[in-house]
């Protein structure tokens, strides 16, 4: 590299730190116009800028440089005070300097076109308001300034305590280091044989040692939040101009450490929550007047670090979110029953805005609404181990709160065994863990043909065999499981392995490019014991085990991608059915003798009570039969029932056979094709009735006596 | 062939050994890293079949991929004793499990064959050229080919 091509790089990377200070500096010079210390600090940067251009020969830049200073150093004489429109012609000033900047990073020279128009817009400040021909002698420089100028700050950020790092490195070390943890807890097993030996007392300071070592190496891996959230000055800044708003941005926190991935993974969210907060939170100065409010909205974002996680906190003082709204069109979009919906308390209710395909703004802007969102921004947190709340008080403004790991590079994990091998799963899709034995297997779980369901405290949750899944034979077979709960993406299923261990802080490493393929895996870990251990994907699993997970991509294509699990039955007469696994309570089957009669009804008795029983088949009228159906229905030796709970109670469903459970998306359907069912559906190419209980319960005259 | 070959003084290659079956292998000492034995391998099921597990190398997680399923032989038996040639490919450390290591020889350029044509497809498909070494035909495998994994 010649000298000056390193001269330009070290131009490239400075001004880059200095544009965005420089955006934050002018956004605030906007709302304290006679801050003369931050006055004099945005003319030096313009200033230096132009030096520095006019030395390296970039003539483009150099005259918007020259211009800018014109107009700060008529500002800094006090000939102008700063408004709304010099600060937009700044900040445009700002954003083409970093256009051109980009430019030249990639072909080293300015780009063609003209400036001139920008030009013409900052001096068209200095002749509009006072008349005065603009400056065309360049200003002094502040540091030649006369004695008893006004003292100037240094610039924000000091370059002469910091080094740059290439991550690679980083990360190496970050290795190493867990490596030296290991190799001491070696060490440390030979110690232990001998409590007053030799090896005692280095041991316990190899440890100490190490420790810290690793935990300056993580410290040295955090950049600033300010990266991300010091930008949401200029940006609301912008958006509340378009949006005709009046806005004072608060950010605190901005030296909190974050990990550089989990900081890129904070940036989309952010922008997202801003936007609503500015579009959908904040009211118009006219709205906010007439409710007592003073006009100038209020957005606040703050970070700080509490029990090892990063917390960001997005408030506003606007409207509020109206969780009535959000209710009903939940109703509406059938995500949710009116029965159901009174059950909800005020954070259910306001937690349903993360729902795919809810969004309470009618109206489509430019900036925000378009009824997806919401759902995008809880799935990218969760997916770098997050989460977010969201709390809000109607007229008075909204609070989201964010939390997130404080580094991605280290994971608490639980240890699963499967067979021989033992596999890591991220603890952030934890729930629970259920332990059964031989005894209590039968009892617990429901075999539906392919798909086995575990009734946990009232509910069918899915099943999926790991080892199935990872087509592994060494499976032990003492009878006893452990159903490791997980929820992925909103959706619940229960992971089938032979036991588990403890939980760990692991350190996760990217899978060897030659697995790269292989969808069961996120990534590796070392633990404790040095062995390489594979890190589980629980939404993988949970994809190719046929649970269906809504992905941002599903979830920003279209409402419809909304998924409701069934279960599918062959009804007596060999139609498909299927029913809504949220209604589902238990699926049984009775001995004929077990029947009887009350009234017109069969019922059996059934956990202490008496259950009437549906028959489907004779309730769904006008079905044509085909060949295969009126070639008689073999009589079983048991009835198979579906047991639901209704308004009146729990009602048996008797059908041929219990066969699948499946995710479908909610819409499209067609419509019923006959009293007593819903929807018509078509799942794995074959039409299947969705049944409509309550329908089917009154046409078969059961009633609330019961 | 021979005429292709560079006369140049000082054409010597420089090769690691090793032992697969009952062939007698080489890659060029500048691909290898060090060799490892005894190590523990984590299986990775639903990985591609040449790929025999996971090793821990001082930190670094590496793939292990099974010489004698990308020769055509049998799949390792998993108790059966093995040698890791660690090799450094595209910016990544991976592993090549063979039945034994042996010594690192130098060899002139003057003594290469070209892989005869009793060689088998299989095994021929992932050489580069040939050398006699005493009784035994030593066979120069190409780092790539050996490591692709379907």
């Amino acid at each position: 590299m010649t000298e000056d091509e390193e001269i330009l790089l070290a131009f490239l990377e400075e001004s880059r730190d200095n544009l965005d200070q420089l955006d934050k500096d002018l956004v605030a010079l906007e709302t304290d116009p006679h801050d003369v210390a931050l006055l004099a600090r945005v003319f030096r940067v313009v200033h230096t800028l132009k030096g520095t251009c006019g030395f390296l020969g970039l003539p483009t830049l150099e005259g918007l440089a020259h211009a800018g200073e014109d107009l700060l150093g008529a500002l800094r004489s006090a000939e102008l005070v700063l408004d709304r429109p010099m600060t937009s012609s700044l900040l445009r000033l700002v954003d083409a300097v970093r256009h051109i900047l980009s430019c030249i990073a990639v072909t080293s020279a300015e780009p063609p076109e003209s400036q001139d128009h920008l030009v013409a817009e900052l001096r068209g400040h200095l002749s509009a308001t006072t008349g005065v021909v603009p400056h065309s002698q360049p200003q002094p420089a502040p540091a030649d300034a006369p004695p008893g100028d006004e003292r100037v700050p240094p610039p924000a950020r000091t370059a002469d305590t910091t080094v740059r790092v290439d991550v690679a490195i980083l990360d190496t070390l970050m290795d190493l280091v867990g490596e030296l943890v290991l190799v001491g807890s070696r060490i440390g097993e030979l110690a232990a044989l001998d409590d007053d030996g030799p090896l005692a007392a280095p041991y316990r300071d190899l440890r100490v040692v190490s420790a810290e070592l690793q935990d300056s190496v993580m410290t040295a891996r955090l950049q600033p939040v300010g990266t991300v959230t010091g930008k949401f000055h200029r940006i609301a800044r912008d958006l509340a101009a378009a949006l005709g708003k009046h806005i004072v941005v608060q950010v605190e926190g901005e030296d909190v450490g974050v990990d550089k991935a989990v900081n890129e993974a904070l940036r989309d969210p952010l922008l997202h929550l801003v936007r609503n907060a500015l579009d959908h939170g904040i009211e118009s100065p006219a709205e906010r007047t007439a409710a007592g409010k003073p006009v100038a909205g209020h957005l606040r974002i703050r970070t700080f670090h509490e029990g090892g996680r990063v917390h960001l906190e997005v408030s506003d003082d606007g409207r509020g979110v109206d969780a009535e709204a959000l209710v009903a069109k939940a109703v509406a979009a059938s995500l949710l029953t009116g029965d159901e919906a009174t059950r909800l308390d005020q954070a259910d209710q306001l937690a349903l805005m993360f729902h795919a395909g809810l969004s309470t703004k009618q109206d489509v802007t430019s900036t925000s609404g378009r009824g997806v969102g919401m759902d995008v921004v809880r799935t990218s947190l969760e997916q770098v181990g997050g989460s977010i709340e969201v709390a809000s008080s109607a007229g008075r403004g909204t609070q989201f709160r964010l939390s997130i790991p404080l580094t991605l590079a280290i994971m608490p994990i639980l240890v699963a065994w499967c067979g021989d091998e033992h596999y890591a799963i991220p603890q952030v899709h934890l729930r629970e863990v259920v332990h059964l034995d031989a005894e209590s297997l039968a009892d617990r779980i429901d075999v539906v043909s392919s798909a086995r369901m575990l009734r946990l405290r009232g509910r069918l949750l899915p099943l999926v065999d790991l080892a199935a899944c990872l087509g592994d034979t060494s499976r032990r077979t003492d009878g006893a499981l452990v159903v490791v709960v997980l929820d992925s993406d909103g959706r619940r299923f229960g992971l089938v392995v032979d036991d588990v261990g403890d939980t760990v802080d692991a350190v996760v490493k990217p899978l060897p490019r030659r697995l790269r393929g292989v969808v069961a895996y996120a990534g590796t870990t070392i633990l404790g014991d040095g062995r390489a251990t594979l890190i589980l994907d629980v939404p993988a699993l949970a994809g190719a085990a046929g649970i269906a997970v809504s992905t941002p991509e599903d979830a920003a294509s279209a409402a419809a991608t909304t998924t409701v699990g069934l279960l599918l039955a062959t009804a007596p007469d060999g139609g498909r059915l299927a029913v809504r696994i949220a209604q589902v309570r238990r699926l049984e089957h009775f001995a004929h003798e077990q029947v009887e009669q009350m009234g017109a009804l069969d019922v059996v008795q059934y956990a202490g009570g008496i259950l009437p029983l549906v028959h489907v088949s004779a309730l769904l009228p006008e079905r044509r039969l085909t060949g295969r159906e009126a070639s008689g229905v073999p009589t079983s030796e048991s009835i198979a029932a579906v047991v639901c709970h209704g308004a009146q109670g729990l009602v048996g469903f008797v059908v041929r056979s219990i066969d699948d459970v499946v995710a479908e998306p909610a819409v499209p359907r067609q419509p019923p094709s006959r009293p007593g069912v819903e929807a018509c559906l078509v799942v794995d190419g074959q039409v299947t009735e969705l049944l409509d209980l309550e329908a089917l319960t009154a046409a078969a005259g059961i009633g609330a006596s019961l | 062939m021979t005429s292709v070959v560079a006369p140049a003084p000082a054409a010597q290659v420089t090769l690691c050994t090793f032992v697969v079956g009952d062939l007698l292998l080489g890659l060029p000492v500048e691909h290898v890293v060090e060799v490892v034995r005894g190590e523990r391998l984590t299986r990775v099921p639903l990985a591609p079949g040449s790929v025999v597990g996971l090793l821990n190398l001082r930190g670094r997680i590496v793939s292990a991929v099974d010489a004698r399923v990308r020769l055509g032989l049998d799949r390792r038996d998993g108790d059966r004793e093995c040698a890791h040639i660690i090799i450094t490919l595209d910016d990544e450390q991976v592993s090549l499990v063979v039945d034994r290591e042996g010594e690192v020889v130098a060899l002139e350029s003057a003594t290469r064959y070209d892989v005869p044509e009793t060689v088998p497809p299989e095994i021929r498909r992932l050489l580069v050229s040939a050398y006699r070494r005493d009784e035994a035909l030593l066979l120069v495998l190409d780092p790539h080919r050996v490591l692709t994994v379907d």
